[in-house]
């Protein structure tokens, strides 16, 4: 720690003050995601929310799950092997829909996308519409839709940051740009390192050999990133063009605990992913008619190896037992064509179609591999009414090869009183059951878990309200959001013992779910500080409850605040806040449902960032400050005689970071 | 703005994994170790004697289905627990009559792990009653079929039965002739037909048998009866064990021999000197369980667990050590 603070002292003495108003600059809140062209946020028909360029330059966030933790209405819940994955609106993760510019991600571990494995280099913007999107991006947009917009502008730029975090985190990215006359090729290569952490680990800021003993074991698993990207932008008068290809590495190490009773062996485990994306946009626009053509092709592949690890020698071999080895790899083709014109001033409308084909390749996958093919065709109808209120129906009608896809319908209205905004949504949204729902064979002496091909999706009803009131006066403007919602989930597809004589378990259309909620939100911008303060209240039903008399919905209340600061024009100051109420659940004991509930927690997050000259930006900060670790897991009915407390696993502690922007 | 300060702080922070440092072996003393390979699937049974410390013999779990009692006046009957098969009486049917398995409800009974003196799933079987045997599972799992069994006569040399499969095919009246230096006599019904089988060594040249066995639990309707890999002893022959979890491997010595309860039971060995860790998903040893084991001739050994995989990491090698007393 104190080298730390030498390095900010001297750093802070090397240069007086220079001006300069790009790096405190607002980007202009702008949304593509679920509209017709780019709206500005305050005319979208959906409430949208933006995760803007101030907070991923804040410094504090190096991956979209850390990021979004700090969000209203937005768990995250951490696995240290499938790494994190979030709740929205109090639903799962395998109900929101992650896009990539409008690519959907894939690789779905159990349902999830691991969010630590979305990096946030080189974004522009993050676009959250909570409440089902199916009719415009199909499946898994139901409880919500997160859309990471990467920046595709065309200032040749060169940089390098570097970052550090106490835990033993060390990251380095660079980006190269260059323009050719109305060209932009882009190049960016990032590797972000963790050396594992446990509690009681000694601090050390550079790794060294450890002795292979018992602390070899960490909690959070050691992690290795890698990431090179190339983009090239094109843009004319009336066509631009978006080309990119981009592959990911990480590689997560799992150092086994040596074996009692010599403790001279230990199973290893190593997990490789790699992702493959490649891509075009192709946008055509000639006054209001515009055509978006959108070709993508992903691949993903995990690998798991386990090998045994003689720790007298470290020589290790390969497991020869197929249990421990696996490797599941899903492919993505998706090509989509999107047409939006204007019948008359009043009436705008899009057209859609979208042909997707996804596969799965696996040891437990049927026949180790299953394909499924999806078309669709959506339509959009933006009629506006006495220049304040706008109708939008819309609806999607898809064919799917392996199962009965449902027709997607959804309507929103917008009122509009210039300052005061009412929105009116009301959709259907689903989940398509995935390769692994529909066709897993996972059939050995210890397990029967096979797939279910007569499943039908799950489906969801929501309805919403939104209330936005903006007051802006000389000296600052001031924004309050309300926003009221409830989901209903049907067919929710669940796990169960479907043959009590041969103990086979398979996936049903058995469980219904529902959440609703109430969330506000206040922000003050002036011209040298924003502050946002949020509540939100959510409440939680799931079919366990009705079997015991508890009430309808389980709440949940959660604040956060959030405020920046320009000090000066080279000195920042970001802190982000988040009250994470007691969360109650429940789950089956036996015969027997119990409530439990998972305790209340705070993160407090601060960074300060200092441009120094024209080429560096230094940021440093605290993260986690209330040193939250693991919250308890609680189960008030058993009582203090219950072994059944435990612990769920949130975050590694307080720590501090440096992170160092140079532009080249 | 110096761009040697700059580089080097950019080397500083950037790190990469290290490699370990080996630990030391632990010191070996006049212990002796042994690892059975029985393999990853579980498919063998090994005989194993302590004072040679060798194992005698092995076969395929699957080699046979019934066991005969072999002593002059023995008259008892077991049956293969190592692929979970189980014996019901069919009940209100002459042994000719065909029969399938749907119309019946068989109530299934199973073997007592401790001994063939604590009840055995044939129990006092008469020469009237038909029984049907389910032969249990195949290596990969796949079941083994069921065969109609009737015990016409027993005397001091010879058994003498009928089987036959459920729809009467395959019908073989046979005589199992009895030997007195072995224990049992075994019988199989592999490939559709009947023949007798050269499975376990002579009686008085093994201590311990590894093998998998199917353990009864006590008032668990649900799960009555479980397949586990364990250890079972010739008790028949006066191998006895008492279990000793307070003093360390090392500190026991014979002076403590009358402090210990030894059992005849047939699995007091057993198979809980692992756990299965659901986190790792690996088998932990319980290595601070110790047995104190008398073997044939009357000699003591203690014996502990150390491991259950080999040096490859699979598992179904069960790793231990012993030293005489």
């Amino acid at each position: 720690m104190r080298c730390l603070l030498l390095l900010v002292i001297s750093l802070y003495s090397i240069n007086g003050f220079t001006q300069d108003e790009i790096l405190f600059r607002d980007i202009k809140e702008v949304v593509v995601t679920g509209q017709l062209s780019e709206t500005s946020t305050e005319d979208a028909i959906h409430k949208v929310r933006i995760i803007s360029g101030k907070k991923l330059k804040s410094g504090l966030f190096t991956d979209l799950g850390q990021i979004l933790e700090k969000e209203l209405n937005i768990r995250l819940t951490q696995d240290n092997i499938l790494g994190s994955s979030i709740s929205l609106q109090g639903i799962s993760g395998q109900n929101v829909k992650i896009l990539i510019d409008d690519v959907p991600v894939i690789g779905r571990m159990n349902g999830n996308i691991d969010l630590s494995q979305i990096n946030l280099n080189n974004i522009e913007r993050i676009e959250v519409i909570e409440g089902p999107l199916s009719s415009i991006y199909g499946t898994d947009a139901l409880a919500g839709t997160i859309n990471i917009i990467t920046n595709k502008s065309n200032d040749p730029q060169r940089s390098i940051n570097t970052y550090y975090e106490t835990i033993g985190k060390y990251n380095i990215d660079f980006l190269l740009s260059n323009n050719i006359e109305n060209q932009n090729i882009t190049y960016q290569f990032g590797r972000n390192y963790f050396n594992g952490w446990i509690e009681g680990q000694k601090f050390n800021l550079v790794p060294t050999s450890q002795l292979a003993d018992k602390k070899r074991f960490k909690s959070w698993k050691p992690k290795e990133q890698y990431l090179n990207k190339i983009q090239h932008n094109l843009s004319q008068k009336n066509i631009t063009i978006y080309n990119y290809i981009d592959h990911f590495y990480e590689k997560i190490t799992n150092l086994g605990l040596p074996k009692a009773p010599y403790f001279e062996n230990a199973f290893d485990e190593y997990y490789h992913t790699n992702r493959i994306n490649i891509g075009s946009n192709i946008k055509r626009s000639i006054d209001n008619n515009e055509v978006k053509i959108l070709i993508a092709y992903n691949k993903y592949t995990r690998i798991k190896e386990v090998f045994y690890n003689d720790l007298t020698t470290l020589s290790t071999n390969l497991v020869q037992d197929n249990s421990s080895q696996d490797t599941s790899s899903f492919n993505l083709f998706l090509a989509k064509v999107l047409i939006s014109d204007e019948y008359n001033k009043n009436l705008q409308y899009q057209i859609g179609l979208e042909a997707q084909s996804e596969d799965a390749e696996g040891d437990r996958i049927a026949n180790n591999f299953q394909q499924q093919s999806d078309y669709a065709i959506f339509s959009i109808i933006e009629y506006n009414l006495y220049n304040q209120i706008t109708i939008r129906p819309s609806a999607r009608a898809i064919h799917n090869t392996n199962y009965n896809a449902p027709f997607i319908p959804s309507l929103n209205i917008l009122i509009d009183f210039n300052n005061y905004k009412l929105r009116f949504g009301a959709a259907k949204g689903f989940r398509a059951p995935s390769l692994k729902e529909l066709y897993l064979e996972f059939v050995d002496i210890n397990h029967n878990i096979v797939g279910n091909s007569n499943l039908s999706a799950e489906r969801s009803y929501n309805y919403h309200i939104n209330n936005s009131y903006k007051y802006k006066t000389s000296g600052f403007i001031l924004n309050t959001d309300v926003n009221i919602f409830y989901n209903s989930i049907t067919d929710k597809i669940d796990l169960i013992n479907s043959n009590t004589q041969n103990n086979q378990y398979s996936y049903f259309n058995i469980d219904e779910y529902k959440t609703t909620g109430i969330s506000g939100n206040i922000k003050i911008t002036r011209k040298d500080a924003e502050i946002n303060i949020g509540a939100s209240h959510i409440g939680r039903h799931n079919k366990l409850k009705e079997s015991k008399d508890f009430s309808e919905f389980n709440f949940s209340t959660d604040y956060s605040i959030s405020t920046t600061l320009n000090i000066s024009n080279q000195n920042k100051i970001n802190i982000f806040y988040k009250h994470a109420g007691k969360l109650p659940s429940f789950w089956l004991d036996g015969d027997e449902v119990v409530k439990s509930y998972t305790e209340s927690y705070n993160l407090l997050d601060c960074s300060i960032n200092r441009r120094i000259g024209e080429q560096l930006t230094l940021s440093i900060g605290g993260k986690n400050l209330l040193n939250i670790k693991n919250v308890k897991k609680m189960n008030p009915e058993l009582g203090i005689h219950s072994s059944t407390e435990n612990n769920l696993p949130i975050a590694y502690g307080r720590t501090f970071f440096i992170k160092i922007n140079i532009k080249i | 703005m110096n761009k040697g300060i700059l580089i080097s702080i950019l080397i500083l922070l950037s790190s990469c994994e290290q490699n370990e440092i080996p630990i030391e072996q632990h010191p070996i003393g006049g212990i002796q170790t042994k690892q059975i390979e029985m393999g990853s699937d579980y498919s063998q049974q090994i005989y194993y004697k302590l004072e040679s410390n060798l194992t005698i013999r092995n076969n395929i779990k699957t080699d046979w289905d019934l066991g005969f009692q072999s002593t002059n006046n023995g008259m008892q009957i077991i049956i293969n627990s190592a692929t979970f098969s189980q014996i019901s009486e069919l009940e209100g049917h002459l042994f000719e009559d065909p029969v399938s398995l749907i119309d019946l409800n068989p109530t299934w009974s199973w073997d007592n792990p401790k001994g063939i003196y604590n009840n055995t799933a044939f129990n006092n079987y008469q020469s009237s009653t038909t029984y049907i045997f389910d032969r249990g599972y195949e290596i990969n799992g796949t079941t083994r079929g069921f065969r109609k069994i009737r015990i016409d006569s027993v005397n001091n040399n010879s058994y003498f039965i009928r089987c036959s499969k459920m729809d009467n095919t395959d019908l073989y009246n046979i005589e199992i002739k009895k030997d007195t230096i072995y224990n049992f006599q075994y019988l199989s019904f592999n490939n559709d037909t009947i023949n007798l089988v050269d499975i376990e060594p002579e009686k008085d040249s093994w201590d311990l048998l590894f093998t998998q066995y199917t353990h009864l639990f006590d008032n668990n309707e649900e799960t009555p009866a479980y397949l586990v890999t364990g250890i079972l002893t010739n008790y028949l022959n006066n191998v006895m064990v008492a279990k000793d979890t307070v003093n360390t491997f090392e500190s026991i010595n014979i002076n403590m021999i009358n402090s210990y309860n030894f059992s005849n039971d047939q699995d007091k060995i057993g198979y809980d000197w692992k756990v299965y860790d659901f986190e790792s998903q690996t088998y932990a040893i319980k290595y601070d369980i110790n047995y104190i084991i008398k073997d044939l001739s009357g000699r003591y050994f203690k014996l502990h667990l150390t491991d259950f995989y080999n040096e490859s990491g699979e598992k179904g090698y069960p790793e231990f050590e012993m030293q005489e007393l």
